[in-house]
């Protein structure tokens, strides 16, 4: 069971790897950096399960608001590039 | 019968994330993978975090889970619909469907990536 787990999330973090190297836009690359973080969070909140230590979620908490950070003003920058 | 309701919560948003991140790879234009990576991507979360609270089942855990679970559903869509108005004004090329349906493009295309 753990190592299924654990086995998908590897593979699901290579597909978005993928992704982030061929991704024709810099938008796809951002949105590929993205779903990793979520994807980092999911593996946390996995391991805090499994490890019996429920102190990881706090981990998952502060990734969670620097992927959403990191995505807005990356976002913002990029629509503005191209206005002026 | 706890445990067996927790491993199926947590292989159950596992395979939602292995599907998001699938869509990611497999759709043809940025709108579609913005779809998919958001929506599929969140439930998959919300799911492992659901198991998280059924294992844990104390009142600190659950309230600091239902704080990240809210802060998910509300921050993903602001994430995508931030990225997909980049894509947009950056005039990223949009797939075409069969019956040649899409939207109107940006008023200032730019062509670059």
């Amino acid at each position: 069971m753990v190592t299924i787990v654990y086995s998908l999330l590897g593979l699901s973090l290579m597909l978005c790897f993928i992704r982030l190297v061929r991704g024709p836009s810099v938008v796809d690359r951002v949105a590929a950096l993205d779903l990793m973080a979520v994807i980092f969070s999911a593996v946390t909140a996995v391991y805090a399960v499994f490890a019996n230590q429920p102190i990881y979620y706090d981990i998952v908490l502060v990734l969670s608001i620097f992927a959403f950070f990191g995505t807005v003003a990356v976002g913002r920058f990029l629509e503005r590039e191209v206005v002026q | 019968m706890r445990d067996l309701l927790v491993q199926a919560l947590i292989l159950l948003g596992t395979i939602f994330v292995l599907l998001s991140s699938l869509g990611m790879l497999r759709f043809p234009d940025i709108y579609c993978r913005m779809h998919a990576s958001t929506k599929a991507s969140s439930f998959g979360l919300g799911c492992v975090l659901l198991a998280g609270m059924i294992h844990f089942a104390t009142f600190d855990v659950i309230s600091k889970l239902l704080a990240v679970f809210a802060f998910i559903f509300l921050t993903a869509p602001i994430g995508a619909h931030i990225l997909s108005r980049a894509a947009y004004t950056r005039g990223l090329p949009q797939h075409q469907a069969k019956d040649g349906a899409t939207v109107a493009p940006s008023k200032t295309p730019s062509g670059k990536n």
